[in-house]
């Protein structure tokens, strides 16, 4: 599948700049590449009386693979309709390599959508499929063939040709829709959590393979997931969107190791949660109590002096050995049991005051077993800390 | 239930099933479908003489049938009649059907059996209420004569009156078909086609329409047949020279009592609208029309 798309590569990202071909143009290319290529202007949209999206600003620039993370409801969906065109906004502007396309209708805007549900038309054979863009853009015969050609041969999906979508299983029907999206060679393309209804094996495989089109293409993937994972995997940015708005746009690790807000660090990765009131001991430093535990805050939220709290450790940061004799930082706990996942293991602890705690460790310890008293400690410059919103 | 019996019916293979299951329907279907329908194509085959029929085979029926102008000129002037209320029935019912759909929201089940309020009343009275419409005297023609204008003619008895009185009695058979079709339709696609390039109405020509084929030749076949073989709304609407053929046969057996000939009439007319569905069937390909079952998996 990789030699067809090495072969032809070269030729699909469009000629950047007209006349530049010698080296000395790298700079500039790297420039024009770096140039913002879909932008979103306080982008909102309203159904109703109901407030789907607002205040959305968000700059893509060319060759960017960005998700769009949140969980259902949030919005991502309707921000992504309102890229393609299938909604209008409310306020703000939508801007595709710096035009305004608010106005303009899907057709005209020059991307390609990949569907949920793939959306293939039923009574179209795959090639008819993958032709119906090109017989749009009013393509000749002998182009609209080389495309197909071409887009068959790195989905591997020649053999299928002349099947209807009826005959196809979910994982070829999911290639299609990706070659139907790629055979127009758009300028965006959005994808709709388009490897939601595949196995978890060929969502690996796809996951993959989307990744390297978008980077043999070269143009901006904005691709919708509920799916940490694959946001994670395949993303060079993230823009977790919550409650109609955006909550952070940041590089992927950014995302995951810096949570910028309570929102991402509850949804993004899989934390610990420790809330009490923030005390502060006479030599300064802050801890919040949770169960009777001092759980030190360290440099996390400097300005916050009183009030409530919230600390998240990551189940791989919390650290887990053998014994029981309790210290300042190490809470005692039972082993209840262990989960094991392949990579590695889970360990799920409880604490005297029936409270549990995830620890996930690489090592699947057989030193320690459920019933053994345990004590869970984790460095703290590892924590995201958050106060607590005051309940009006 | 009797569990002796339950116990015999699972012991019981697919094809005794299958029998005991279909003998109410065939039973039926033999005593009031095919023995009728094969006593007049025997018929067809007799003679009448003096509302005697005799039992001296001959083809003489069909002779006159294919022959005589006039029967000819019925048929044709039938077929052309279902022909147009059949087309311009697909025509009103598309956006009907097509609307309720989109923008019905919680009434589309209301608005759908809306239409078939007429059948409340029986099928006589429907054309009698119509006559009372169209007539010389009925509601539209007193109207522009009240206001000081002509009538219009071609309502009053004539063969645009017979269209106007079948369009509006099948008019609910063809939207019903359309409505079920739509509602089967997944409107997502058009997203699809509309991002990968299609405007409004090519989205429609080349998604919408192609996928509620089967279900408009459904609805068209509901129309045509019975338009053609229809005898009442000519006799109440139609006038003096609106004869369509189901009037002519349909004297064979009351005014003139040649049963024999009637009988020769309706095996013709029986092949006219079987070949008609054929033809119809022809325009149907299956694995075209978006059934999710249409292909086989391998």
């Amino acid at each position: 599948m990789g030699t067809g798309l090495v072969q032809y590569g070269i030729r699909l990202i469009p000629d950047p700049l007209p006349g530049c071909t010698d080296t000395r143009c790298g700079p500039l290319l790297l420039s024009w590449a770096r140039r913002m290529y879909l932008e979103l202007k306080d982008l909102g949209k309203r159904f109703g009386t109901f407030t789907a999206l607002s205040g959305v600003n968000l700059s893509i620039a060319k060759n960017e693979f960005v998700s769009l993370l949140g969980p259902s409801g949030s919005g991502k969906s309707t921000l992504l309709r309102l890229i393609a065109g299938l909604e209008q906004p409310t306020t703000g502007s939508v801007w595709i390599d710096g035009q305004d396309v608010t106005a303009l209708p899907p057709y005209q805007r020059g991307i390609a959508m990949v569907f949920q549900d793939f959306l293939l038309f039923p009574h179209m054979t795959v090639r008819e499929n993958l032709l119906f863009p090109l017989r749009m853009l009013k393509l000749g015969r002998a182009e609209s063939e080389e495309r197909i050609d071409w887009c068959c041969r790195i989905l591997s999906l020649t053999a299928l040709k002349d099947r209807f979508p009826n005959q196809l299983s979910g994982g070829q029907q999911q290639r299609v829709a990706l070659g139907r999206g790629l055979v127009c060679r758009p300028k965006v393309l959005l994808l709709d959590e388009p490897l939601a209804n595949l196995d978890r094996e060929l969502r690996r495989e796809m996951e993959v393979e989307i990744r390297s089109y978008q980077i043999q293409l070269g143009i901006p993937f904005v691709y919708v997931t509920h799916n940490q994972e694959e946001a994670l995997s395949m993303s060079d940015k993230i823009a977790v969107v919550n409650k109609g708005g955006i909550e952070d746009f940041a590089e992927r690790t950014e995302v995951y190791h810096n949570p910028r807000t309570k929102f991402i660090a509850q949804f993004v990765g899989r934390s610990n949660v420790f809330s009490g009131p923030v005390t502060v001991a006479p030599d300064g430093e802050r801890s919040i109590l949770w169960h009777g535990h001092r759980i030190g805050l360290g440099e996390a939220l400097r300005q916050v002096n009183g009030g409530s709290a919230s600390v998240y450790v990551k189940i791989e940061n919390t650290l887990i050995q053998p014994g029981d004799a309790a210290s300042e930082g190490r809470i005692p706990g039972r082993l209840r049991d262990v989960i094991f996942r392949g990579q590695y293991a889970e360990y799920i602890v409880e604490l005297g005051s029936g409270e549990e705690i995830v620890a996930s460790a690489i090592e699947p310890g057989a030193t320690i077993r459920p019933g053994d008293a345990v004590l869970i400690s984790w460095d703290k410059t590892q924590i995201d800390a958050f106060a607590d919103e005051v309940a009006a | 239930m009797n569990r002796g019996l339950f116990q015999r019916w699972l012991r019981l293979n697919e094809s005794q099933r299958f029998v005991i299951l279909t003998s109410p329907v065939i039973l039926f279907l033999t005593l009031f479908f095919v023995i009728p329908l094969a006593s007049i194509l025997l018929v067809s085959f007799w003679r009448t003489e003096s509302y005697q029929l005799i039992t001296d085979w001959n083809l003489q029926n069909y002779i006159d049938v294919l022959s005589e102008p006039s029967y000819r000129t019925f048929m044709i002037r039938s077929v052309l009649t279902a022909l147009i209320v059949s087309i311009t029935c697909v025509a009103i019912a598309w956006p009907v059907a097509y609307f309720v759909i989109r923008y019905g929201g919680r009434y589309k089940l209301l608005i759908t059996l809306g239409l078939a309020v007429p059948f409340l009343t029986g099928i006589v009275l429907r054309v009698i209420a119509l006559q009372g419409v169209l007539g010389p005297i009925g509601l539209v023609n007193l109207g522009l004569m009240k206001l000081g204008l002509p009538p219009i003619d071609a309502l009053m008895y004539t063969k645009t009156a017979t269209v106007v009185g079948l369009i509006y009695l099948y008019l609910p058979f063809v939207t019903t078909a359309i409505y079920l079709s739509l509602l089967n339709f997944n409107f997502r696609l058009l997203d699809a086609a509309k991002v990968f390039g299609a405007g409004n109405m090519r989205a429609f020509w080349e998604i919408t329409w192609p996928l509620n084929w089967v279900g408009t030749v459904i609805g068209f076949a509901l129309t045509f047949v019975p338009s053609l073989a229809e005898s009442i709304t000519p006799r109440f609407l139609g006038g003096a020279d609106g004869t369509l053929y189901a009037m002519a046969m349909g004297s064979q057996f009351s005014a003139t009592g040649t049963w024999s000939l009637g009988a020769a009439m309706g095996v013709v007319l029986f092949f006219v609208a079987g070949l008609t569905l054929l033809t119809i069937s022809r325009l149907v390909n299956l694995k075209r029309a978006g059934f999710t079952g249409a292909g086989s998996r391998d």
